[in-house]
């Protein structure tokens, strides 16, 4: 009895120090991969829509929602946007950005309407649904005064 | 490809045939002719001969510890300037189309003017280098994206 | 000027940009012939000319000279190379094709010798890595073509290093789903 009481003290004293290292193989989740850190990658369009009234410039804020964090930053589609817009470094990282851009193209006409004047890359953690707001905080036209423009986004996939 | 590097996530991996493809379908240099080996050679020697005339000479021997310390304080000057709304932080001047806000459209008239070759005010010269240009754009560009200054 | 290099390999490119801006030309024939068949390889992928890359290749290594003396190097050499041959790539193929009636498209994979592919082979990967958006594509290129890390890549085009993954895990995704090369991952 002395022997079994022993034996059955150690056990449960390993199983009170963590015994997850001293685990069989099956039980061994020190060796199993954590689920809740993987990852997955999303890539948000950022449109801006001006309407009938060509677009020259725009600035908008973009905050990622919960889970997400901004990693990369693009170009749009039509060319005159297609460089990358300026953005803050420290938003890398983060789950805000201020994106902004302008265009002095003279060689080909300004787009109109539903412009994806960019795109952002975004890391979301596992089993995360991330709700992300946009605002549009300016647009211009091609003398530069303000736009009765709006913004949204959309995500492209979520792999 | 470095081992040492964290480059072996799984993920972001080729299989081993179509990387090969990869590789030799686009990292394979043009035959390049030994005269302009030669050439490059020779353009090389005569600008590394030449006196080291632009060789950066201190006028007064400073220590760097005092170099890195005005750097410091710099940073400092330039970091905790006092920051508000887009009008009280010393960029009220680039309001260019005087809507009381330091926005992109600032940005774009700055851009604009240049590309116009119009005389700029001094007053729009951001980085205190006597001259108003693309580099005065670039600093107002930042500012109008930099997060924590404004509201959003 | 020797008809052989010196192959001196073992300093590193830090030690040679310092004799380098001390004036020592056998550093830069040494950094030359170290990097001279990437940049040239960079050359005619963007350029898609064979005298064009030449030309580019030339250029390249004329800006890097000029940087000399008070160079100081900050990242990887190639890190820092690589945008000046892209740029000037890019700014010769547009020259380029002012003077001719057709624009930049991205070129064909030029017959190097090397490539044991079959001709139908070559065209389809081709048209696959030409379908990919340009930042994918560049990103691809660099990797599995020129070889260079991840951090190497993202410091070429200056953008973090979640961007070149970001990137990189489409260009993949791209690559896995399209019919000309999912047999490579199937396998």
């Amino acid at each position: 009895m002395t022997l079994a009481a022993f034996i059955y003290a150690a056990m449960a004293l390993l199983f009170a120090g963590g015994g997850a290292s001293l685990a069989t193989g099956a039980e061994d989740n020190a060796w199993s991969v954590d689920k809740s850190r993987e990852v997955r990658f999303a890539i948000v369009d950022i449109v801006v829509d001006s309407g009938t009234q060509p677009l020259a410039a725009y600035q908008v804020l973009f905050s990622a929602g919960s889970g997400a964090r901004i990693v990369g930053i693009e170009g749009g589609e039509p060319n005159v946007f297609r460089e990358p817009p300026h953005y803050d470094p420290k938003a890398i990282q983060g789950n805000r950005v201020i994106l902004a851009a302008f265009t002095l193209a003279t060689t080909e006409p300004l787009p109109k309407g539903k412009v994806r004047v960019a795109t952002i890359h975004l890391q979301i953690q596992s089993g995360k649904t991330p709700r992300h707001q946009i605002k549009l905080q300016t647009a211009g036209g091609p003398e530069g005064a303000p736009l009765p423009a709006q913004a949204s986004f959309s995500e492209r996939n979520s792999r | 490809m470095n081992d040492t590097e964290p480059n072996n996530e799984p993920s972001l991996e080729l299989p081993p045939a179509l990387a090969r493809r990869l590789k030799d379908a686009y990292g394979r240099p043009p035959v390049i002719p030994a005269e302009l080996d030669a050439q490059l050679q020779g353009e090389a020697c005569e600008h590394l001969r030449r006196p080291q005339s632009t060789a950066s000479k201190r006028l007064l021997p400073f220590p760097r510890w005092l170099a890195a310390a005005a750097a410091l304080v710099a940073a400092a000057v330039v970091t905790w300037a006092p920051v508000g709304s887009g009008r009280k932080d010393g960029f009220q001047q680039a309001d260019l189309n005087g809507d009381g806000q330091i926005d992109v459209l600032d940005s774009y008239q700055f851009a604009r003017r240049l590309q116009h070759g119009d005389k700029l005010e001094p007053s729009l010269d951001l980085n205190g280098d006597g001259v108003v240009d693309a580099k005065d754009l670039e600093i107002l560009t930042a500012r109008v994206v930099q997060l924590g200054k404004q509201k959003g | 000027m020797p008809t052989e290099a010196s192959t001196d390999e073992t300093r590193s490119d830090e030690e040679l940009i310092a004799l380098l801006n001390q004036g020592d030309s056998e550093a830069f024939e040494i950094v030359y012939r170290r990097h001279r068949d990437w940049v040239a390889t960079v050359a005619l992928r963007i350029t898609g000319d064979h005298a064009l890359a030449l030309d580019v290749l030339q250029e390249t290594f004329l800006y890097f000279l000029r940087k000399f003396p008070g160079f100081t190097l900050r990242c990887q050499l190639r890190s820092f190379l690589y945008p000046a041959v892209r740029n000037l790539a890019i700014a010769a193929r547009r020259q380029a094709a002012r003077l001719q009636s057709d624009g930049g498209t991205f070129p064909e994979i030029a017959g190097s010798g090397h490539d044991n592919a079959s001709a139908p082979d070559r065209i389809q990967l081709n048209r696959v890595v030409a379908a990919l958006p340009e930042g994918q594509r560049e990103v691809l290129l660099l990797r599995f073509a020129d070889e260079l890390s991840l951090q190497e890549i993202a410091e070429a085009l200056d953008v973090p290093l979640g961007t070149v993954k970001s990137r990189l895990h489409n260009a993949l995704g791209a690559l896995r789903e399209a019919p000309e090369t999912k047999k490579f991952f199937d396998e």
